[in-house]
């Protein structure tokens, strides 16, 4: 199952959203309280903690995997 | 001061109204509050906001209302209105927000002064409930 794709799903309340390609951009629902959302239930399912920085500027859905995968829980 | 808190005090509850006005008149004539202040416009949270007390309660009512259609709170207000967030006055805001960070809770807005409390800095954050939580550095005796 991918758990970051679960927590999208999860703070949009949409079951079968597809996150590849996903960015704040093309999301117009991807606003700023569901920026700190996603970053509140990414921290809580992989147990890892963004910086201030990380939290204001990721932007896309394959930020967050990339910085998981540098964090080693993904 | 218990480490734990870092010295919070509720300073106000934030209530999101369709209308300023008509809610002003349901809260002072329905539950008798009193007005405490004139209408601010909050560009943050682009808003009209207005507060009011209890007599002799030191906690504060805040009304708030979008600014216009692309405030953005129309959209929370089109869900629903009521509760929409609580407030704390801290002594020290970064080191208030610094021990919530490691704690959990996620900054959505930094320091920086806010008209309604004369220039004192407010701050925005949201918990793992999801509660938006507004800190505001403490103020003087008899200030909002």
């Amino acid at each position: 199952m991918d758990r970051l794709a679960a927590v999208f799903r999860d703070v949009f309340d949409m079951p079968a959203l597809e996150i590849g390609g996903l960015t704040r951009s093309n999301f117009s629902e991807w606003d700023s309280l569901a920026q700190v959302k996603l970053v509140i239930g990414i921290e809580e399912e992989f147990d890892v903690k963004f910086t201030i920085d990380q939290v204001a500027n990721i932007s896309s859905a394959e930020e967050f995997r990339k910085l998981l995968a540098e964090k080693a829980v993904a | 001061m218990n480490e734990m808190s870092a010295g919070l005090k509720t300073h106000h509850v934030g209530v999101l109204v369709k209308d300023l006005t008509r809610a002003l008149k349901s809260y002072t004539e329905t539950l008798g509050y009193a007005i405490r202040s004139e209408r601010f416009h909050d560009p943050i949270q682009t808003a009209f906001v207005q507060f009011l007390s209890l007599p002799g309660d030191s906690v504060l009512l805040e009304l708030i209302t979008p600014d216009g259609p692309e405030s953005r709170l129309a959209n929370a207000l089109k869900k629903s209105g009521g509760i929409n967030h609580i407030c704390y006055a801290v002594p020290v805001i970064e080191e208030a927000m610094k021990a919530f960070r490691e704690r959990g809770l996620v900054t959505i807005h930094a320091p920086q002064p806010a008209v309604a409390f004369s220039g004192r800095r407010i701050a925005w954050l949201m918990n793992r409930d999801h509660l938006l939580i507004e800190l505001v550095e403490q103020g003087k005796p008899g200030e909002l």
